[in-house]
């Protein structure tokens, strides 16, 4: 009785992200009827390569929302430790030193992000909402507006190396799902992430330090928010100035779509990236039927609305 | 024989949620002026019945005759119009309005122009509320009264019409004895107008005050109603359970308690904790008694770091420590089952095993991964242990029964190893059976050698489980019972309700 329970919940977690695979799959088929380059390797590999960026920032995100919060500054930070390392790379070389300086920055603004919320108690969505225009803000003010191109092999390494022919960004991508998942299932911190979603109130009644781990979330976030905002610019070869301008919502609703609840406590990681593929096919699939730029965002936001109503439907 | 008129009478009646079967053809009968109780186990159909009556929920089959006509009512306000009030076990009132405003909610006297008429809606809420001498609450906001006169608002709000029933479901699980009381006085004044009552509550004790006729449901079918002074009170537990129940906790085993495990030296913390000092032994239940407000669950969360104290000392295990949050007292293996299971006791969407092991997760791991083997294994004794009814260690918390439930609160601190434990009103909301089982556990964790906590308002429990019995009032310890023997239920709440001096005795 005990394993078949344990299987049937299984079962219905499986259910869902299949559901979420179906319609991958048929948005996939959609648009290559539609247009016959949109299944040939190359630009499968430049969907895979759009993805890889905003599915590392979407690990972060998952992470938030599950203890019941947002990140709406991953936009931000992304876009300010791209443009840090490219203004200092293309100052004084040394590529890598400065890549771990805009990890760094990264982290640091996501344990502000962290700091503000749980030590000065102020609420999470204004926190993280004027974080993302303060960095926005940053970058015009530190690029002078222009976008800052590099043109160093070091710069442009982790965005173009390919491995037996797989681009690097998408492999990295694949890693961090695969270690993240582990940390969720099994570790101490994911029990943690996923009680403090459930209820914080009874998670701090039974000891655990929620402050600690909402900023351990936020600083988490960061990173790899600027992890992800790094790749970006070394795949571009330059770091432009509305880099993640869009990130905030494209992550959300890829994480709400992968079965994340709103509410915290519920979903896994997998989804995020089932979630983060179905978003990016409908971006990249409705630029190669020829429609502008815009319809992407609208598009975006009306599956943003949908995965949360089909989230309130799943509840009740 | 007017006395004995039937005023409402559900016959045959069912009805289903899902595939639950709620009520499976019962059949119940309402006097005039009379009090009728509804007692069973949670699940029993008492709550479905009455808001059928009320035209809550609509049934699926058989007949109401209320005054001899068969009614369908097609929501509250078709019920209320026609004289059925209810008081619902969860208070629905708007704040931040008045409370002439609450009473009238939804059928505001219209003036000139089709605005409300402010004046003609005072003066009919003053003439409801004189009965029950509530005049001067009228152009008070509903959340500056306390949750005894939020009930009685509740009650007005039913007598705006020509009443003739109103339903109460649970009214006294948020009511402080005091406001029990108070309760219990206006229902005899209900009563001595001409109207029948529909009383649904778990508490037997009251039944037995106020009942003239009790009626048993157990899931969802019609057991048996009889006369309140024809029957006992074991009669009629065992008539809700179907079987004989004991509601003593027992005795102590061994004579002499333990060693002083937890000391509380002079603990302050604002108006509500004030100069508390005592002594918990291992082996013994001690309980804190007094009306909501006294203290007592204030001064257990001031101890458990949840409002650290202004001043004070505490000392567990004989070394003074400073709690300054829950993250401190579970590290001094200090646990908590706190007042509100679902808001503050459990993780809801989390698993049984997830909830257990919260407390002390990081002991079952190695370099930050949890040892799932063992964990499983942990968790297998204690569902065992606590009888926790569940296919699986990996079902959600919330697909769980209340009493069951609060075991998996209970249960996380037992696996954890805490040896001082706080029970704040450990029984809200359960059923009978688990109660009963809740007391007998609470005991055989004394004679383990825990220390135990009890808070309660229910004074019965308090006399039925503890070895030693302190009265809370005003934030202070208004008495200490230093020996549960032969004490009287008068004797003990006069402490709380400060008919005596604290000092005098």
């Amino acid at each position: 009785m005990e394993t078949a329970l344990k299987s049937t919940h299984r079962v219905r977690g499986f259910l869902n992200q299949a559901r979420m695979l179906i319609v991958l799959i048929v948005l996939l088929g959609i648009f290559s009827a539609l247009s016959p380059y949109f299944l040939n390797l190359k630009n499968v590999f430049a969907i895979g390569l759009t993805i890889s960026v905003i599915g590392i920032v979407c690990i972060g995100q998952s992470l938030i929302l599950l203890t019941g919060a947002f990140d709406l500054s991953v936009g931000g930070i992304a876009g300010l430790s791209g443009m840090i390392v490219a203004i200092l790379t293309k100052q004084y070389g040394n590529y890598w030193t400065w890549f771990f300086l805009g990890l760094a920055a990264g982290t640091s603004i996501g344990l502000l992000n962290g700091l503000f919320i749980t030590k000065l108690k102020i609420n999470a969505l204004i926190t993280t909402l004027s974080m993302m225009t303060i960095l926005s803000g940053v970058v015009f003010l530190v690029s002078g507006g222009f976008a800052i191109g590099v043109n160093l092999p070091s710069f442009r390494f982790l965005g173009t190396t390919r491995v037996i022919g797989i681009p690097l960004p998408i492999i990295v991508l694949v890693l961090l799902y695969a270690i993240f998942y582990v940390i969720l299932r099994s570790s101490v911190f994911g029990r943690y992430v996923y009680s403090i979603g459930g209820n914080a109130e009874a998670a701090r009644l039974s000891g655990i330090n929620v402050d600690r781990m909402r900023i351990l979330v936020y600083t988490l976030s960061g990173l790899l928010s600027g992890l992800g905002g790094i790749v970006l610019a070394s795949r571009l070869g330059s770091a432009q100035v509305d880099a993640g301008s869009q990130y905030p919502i494209n992550s959300i609703a890829a994480c709400v779509l992968g079965g994340i609840s709103i509410a915290g406590g519920e979903g896994n990681i997998w989804g995020s990236l089932i979630g983060v593929a179905i978003v990016g096919v409908l971006q990249s699939g409705l630029i190669m039927v020829g429609m502008p730029s815009y319809y992407q965002w609208i598009a975006t936001g009306i599956v943003l609305l949908a995965a949360v109503y089909i989230d309130q439907l799943r509840k009740s | 024989m007017k006395d004995e008129g039937v005023v409402l009478r559900a016959e045959n009646v069912s009805k289903r949620f899902g595939g639950v079967q709620a009520l499976d053809s019962v059949n119940f009968e309402l006097r005039r002026g009379e009090v009728h109780a509804l007692v069973g186990e949670n699940g029993a159909g008492k709550s479905t019945l009455i808001k059928i009556i009320c035209g809550v929920y609509t049934k699926d089959s058989g007949r109401i005759l209320y005054q001899d006509k068969e009614v369908d009512f097609r929501d509250n306000l078709q019920a209320r119009m026609a004289g059925i009030g209810i008081v619902p076990q969860e208070i629905q009132l708007a704040p931040k309005l008045t409370v002439a405003e609450n009473i009238f909610m939804g059928m505001y006297p219209r003036g000139r122009g089709g605005l409300i008429s402010w004046s003609t809606l005072r003066q009919r809420a003053q003439d409801v509320a004189r009965t029950f001498n509530m005049e001067k609450f009228i152009n008070a906001k509903v959340e500056t009264l306390g949750t005894g006169h939020r009930q009685l608002i509740e009650i007005l709000k039913a007598l705006v019409f020509e009443t003739r029933v109103i339903a109460f479901d649970e009214p006294t699980a948020a009511l402080s004895d005091e406001e029990t009381r108070e309760l219990f006085a206006l229902i005899e004044k209900l009563k001595s107008r001409g109207i029948s009552l529909i009383y649904v509550s778990h508490r037997l004790d009251e039944i037995f005050q106020i009942a003239n006729r009790v009626t048993v449901f157990k899931d969802g079918r019609f057991v048996e109603t009889r006369n309140i002074s024809e029957v006992t009170k074991p009669q009629v537990i065992s008539l809700m359970v179907g079987r004989d129940l004991n509601l003593f906790g027992g005795q102590r085993k061994s004579a002499a308690p333990g060693e002083v495990i937890l000391e509380v030296q002079n603990l302050c913390n604002g108006r509500s904790v004030q100069d508390i000092s005592f002594q918990l032994h291992r082996g013994e239940i001690l309980g804190f008694f007094g009306m909501v407000g006294s203290g007592r669950t204030e001064t257990a969360m001031t101890i458990f770091g949840v409002t650290p104290p202004e001043s004070g000392d505490v000392i567990v295990r004989g070394k003074p420590v400073r709690i300054r949050s829950p993250i401190e007292a579970v590290r001094l293996r200090l646990g908590l089952v706190p007042e509100n299971r679902i808001a503050q006791g459990v993780i809801p969407s989390a698993s049984i095993r997830n909830n257990i092991t919260l407390p002390f997760v990081e002991r079952l791991s190695r370099l930050g991964f949890i040892r799932g083997g063992e964990e499983a294994d942990v968790v297998a004794e204690y569902i065992r242990h606590l009888r926790i009814k569940t296919p699986s260690s990996a079902a959600r918390v919330n697909t769980l029964s209340g009493g069951n439930q609060q075991k998996v609160s209970i249960a996380k601190w037992l696996a954890s190893r805490s040896d001082v434990i706080i029970f704040d009103e450990p029984t809200h909301g359960v059923d009978v059976g688990a109660k009963a089982e809740i007391y007998v556990l609470l005991r055989t964790l004394a004679d383990e050698g825990k220390a135990i906590l009890f808070i309660s308002s229910e004074l019965t429990e308090i006399l039925n489980v503890c070895d030693r019995i302190f009265v809370f009032r005003n934030g202070s310890i208004a008495h200490r019972f230093e020996e549960n023997r032969g004490l009287s239920e008068e004797s003990v709440i006069k402490y709380a309700i400060g008919t005596v001096d604290a000092h005098a005795s």
